[in-house]
């Protein structure tokens, strides 16, 4: 379908009267003036809407349809709905769910916006009565919680057929001719979600803060840590309702960075100040663990399903449901620690110390510049110091504690990438990144296998039969073969990354004016 | 993207309007939908109310550089695009002779266009030539409408050997009822062997003018008789087809 042509209705316009504009060269139907609600859905990273697509959902009393509309003018898809779809895997296999998964991933598909509609279709057909475009007329108002506000504004889109763009185009420029409109630029979704308090865009995990590389260091770490705060607080109620699995997976990690931040950090903010903060941190990134085990065992699993023989996935249904279950217990214990006075404390004495004006640490008053560059060359030296000692058959223990000094490298260089040159930053963390995600399979892994003579035993007792337990033999078998492929690709990766050049490459990346050694 | 085929050796037993009612339905159910119209005749583009043309005939739509795409009309239904027939296909056969690896040629040409649409319906002309076996190896699915006659049931056994022969592998063959009178013990007598083949899809399409005025309302039957026997029955066949191809609903 070529693109729609959009415009903005400026004086009195009704449906007949465009019918006439079009007569005699075209013959018209109207269709009955029929009251809409337009629901937009995104993921709450509006995943989406950074693709250039949007998805919406309309009911008008009668059914519900859901309108796929892809980026670059491609056409819109629609199709009828029994419900709203929560996830993409929700909707009907095809082209639509594969291109909403593409974007969406693993993410819920929330209400992004609503607005209530009352449209008429005026279809424009030749002289053999084929359809050739379809003509809307809008009258649309954006809606928050409760009323619609506003007297509505008012729009007329030309959607020309494929296979009659020409006519399409001749249809627009009569009506653009002839009756009063205006081009129209503006974004629904943009209107919809206003009303519903948000703006598209204006959630990501990504630490963006601008930084200059003069800023005392302690002014710029508490803008690092406002940051990285509202972030974990926005994921709260996401968390607690059990939205998505990245709700906790976005939580952990500001909890993560935000402590990496105070503990490499160090001398930059009063330590009388950090302390009991880091503990408490702590204490949440310990509360929040076995949840975000449990999901990543699920998301696996519910992969590895798909790879095995559909007996094999059969047999592997008695340990989800138990995975499951055990999720449902541990999640409610955490949505009852994020919902406690404990944690409801911790928010909101971080938030008030963070925008405090206080006097820093030792370090507070040198140039960010030059404490980040420093800091983050001893991170990316404890690293490889500890990457070089490993035995040649290492301990899963060992592997972890890499893991974790490869996390602080990485967010320390993420924390402070806008100070130094975006794109040898990226192609450094790129190297990193691959050296993480070896890191992260072996750990999940061996977290997994590690976990399943306990799930058997509890699986037996429940009475699952000997398939079951064949497929966890089956799982144990694929698991040990993981860790080892990971050692390898891990080994292989490291080697780079832990090399001189890569280390000259850093220094001269994080140099300041008289030296960051 | 899956290809379903509607062909048969026989003429005149229901292949265009299985064609056309079922790909309004797999639309209509939200899965983008190309009907190609591969019957010189053109009615599937008649009942579209689409000028059975295409610029440059076979021959050039045939040319590996020719896209399908720029050839695609919409029809009035969300969803539901259509490759017009074109008169010159009644030498198509020539046409695709004219290449190399004849019998692959269609479905080269479907390629491309996996990433547009879902369900892909060619409507086929009855006979066999080079023409079918290059449809039967672009195919997923071989729709085989079946008259309850003697003649018809002789037909599909042709149909299936053929299929055998040619068909791309893993080639589903589901011949359904097409038709069918039951006030005719003939037609009786031969559902009763058809059940007894257990390779029939179970819905059964009635003989009845109201699917012949498909030609006066030029639209599918959804569009102006959507609860008559006849489009439940397609409406039957629709989820048959589609549990079958595997694409859910």
């Amino acid at each position: 379908m070529p693109a729609p042509f959009r415009f903005v209705i400026t004086g009195r316009l009704g449906a007949r009267t465009v019918a006439r504009a079009l007569e005699p060269s075209w013959r018209t139907t109207v269709e009955e003036a029929r009251p809409v609600v337009r629901r937009y859905l995104d993921t709450f990273d509006w995943a989406l809407w950074r693709s250039g697509g949007r998805l919406l959902v309309e009911r008008d009393g009668r059914a519900t349809r859901l309108r796929w509309e892809p980026a670059g003018g491609r056409s819109a898809r629609t199709m009828r709905l029994e419900c709203e779809p929560r996830f993409a895997a929700d909707l009907p296999a095809g082209v639509v769910r594969r291109e909403v998964a593409d974007a969406a991933g693993e993410r819920a598909l929330l209400p992004a916006g609503q607005a209530e509609v009352r449209r008429t279709l005026v279809r424009v057909a030749d002289g053999k009565a084929k359809t050739v475009a379809r003509v809307w007329l809008e009258t649309a108002r954006t809606a928050g919680e409760d009323a619609p506000t506003g007297p509505g504004r008012r729009t007329l889109r030309v959607e020309p057929l494929t296979g009659y763009a020409a006519a399409g185009a001749e249809v627009a420029a009569r009506l653009a001719a002839v009756l009063p409109l205006a081009p129209d630029e503006r974004d629904e979704l943009a209107d919809a979600a206003a009303a519903a308090g948000r703006t598209p865009g204006d959630y990501t995990s990504k630490v963006a803060v601008r930084l200059t590389p003069g800023e005392p260091a302690e002014r710029a770490v508490r803008r690092v840590l406002s940051r990285l705060l509202a972030t974990l607080a926005a994921n709260v109620e996401g968390t607690v309702r059990d939205l998505d699995t990245e709700f906790l997976h976005d939580l952990r990690v500001a909890t993560r960075r935000t402590r990496t931040c105070l503990g490499q950090l160090r001398g930059v903010l009063p330590p009388g100040t950090v302390a009991p903060f880091a503990e408490e941190f702590r204490w949440l990134g310990d509360a929040t663990r076995l949840g975000r085990d449990l999901d990543v065992f699920l998301l696996d699993l519910e992969a590895w399903r798909r790879e095995v023989t559909p007996a094999a996935a059969a047999n592997l249904g008695p340990l989800i449901a138990h995975l499951r279950a055990r999720r449902e217990e541990v999640h409610r214990a955490l949505a009852g620690e994020l919902e406690s006075a404990r944690f409801t404390r911790l928010l909101r004495r971080w938030r008030r110390v963070l925008g405090r004006r206080a006097p820093g640490g030792e370090d507070g008053a040198r140039p960010i510049a030059e404490v980040a560059g420093e800091r983050t060359l001893r991170a990316y030296r404890r690293l490889v110091r500890h990457g070089e000692v490993l035995p040649p058959d290492p301990p899963a223990t060992a592997m972890h504690r890499l893991r974790i000094d490869a996390k602080k490298l990485r967010y320390l260089l993420e924390f402070f990438a806008g100070l130094w040159d975006g794109e040898a930053v990226a192609a450094v963390v790129r190297e990193l990144k691959a050296v993480q995600d070896a890191l992260g399979r072996y750990h999940d892994a061996w977290i997994q296998s590690e976990q399943l003579p306990a799930l058997g035993d509890e699986l037996i007792a429940a009475g699952a039969g000997a398939g079951a337990l064949l497929a966890m033999g089956e799982l144990a078998a694929a698991l040990a073969q993981r860790q080892a492929a990971e050692l390898a690709a891990f080994a292989d990766r490291f080697a780079p990354f832990a090399a001189e050049a890569t280390r000259a490459r850093l220094v001269e990346l994080v140099a300041w004016p008289g030296g960051v050694r | 993207m899956k290809v379903v085929a509607v062909w048969t050796i026989k003429g005149g037993v229901g292949k265009t309007a299985a064609a056309v009612n079922l790909a309004c339905l797999s639309a209509l159910d939200g899965q983008r939908t190309l009907l190609w119209d591969l019957d010189p005749q053109g009615a599937a583009s008649f009942y579209f109310r689409v000028k059975a043309k295409v610029k440059g005939g076979g021959r050039k739509l045939l040319k590996r550089s020719a896209a399908l795409q720029p050839l695609v009309h919409a029809t009035d239904i969300e969803n539901l695009d259509l490759l017009p027939a074109d008169f010159s296909y009644r030498l198509l056969d020539l046409q695709l002779d004219a290449h190399k690896a004849p019998e692959r040629r269609l479905a080269l040409k479907l390629e491309p266009l996996a990433e547009e649409y879902d369900t892909v319906f060619l409507d086929c002309p009855p006979s066999v030539s080079l023409a079918s076996e290059s449809v039967l190896r672009a195919a997923d699915a071989l729709l085989v409408p079946v008259i309850p006659t003697t003649l018809s049931l002789r037909g599909l056994k042709q149909v299936r050997s053929f299929a055998r022969k040619v068909g791309r592998r893993g080639l589903l063959v589901l011949p359904f009822l097409s038709m069918v009178d039951r006030r005719k013990t003939m037609h009786r007598e031969a559902i009763e062997r058809c059940a007894a083949d257990g390779g029939f899809l179970a819905a059964a399409i009635p003989s009845a003018s109201v699917v012949e005025k498909m030609g006066v309302h030029r639209a599918p039957l959804n569009a102006y008789a959507p609860s008559c026997e006849a489009a439940q029955a397609f409406a039957e066949l629709w989820r048959e087809l589609r549990a079958r191809l595997g694409t859910g609903g």
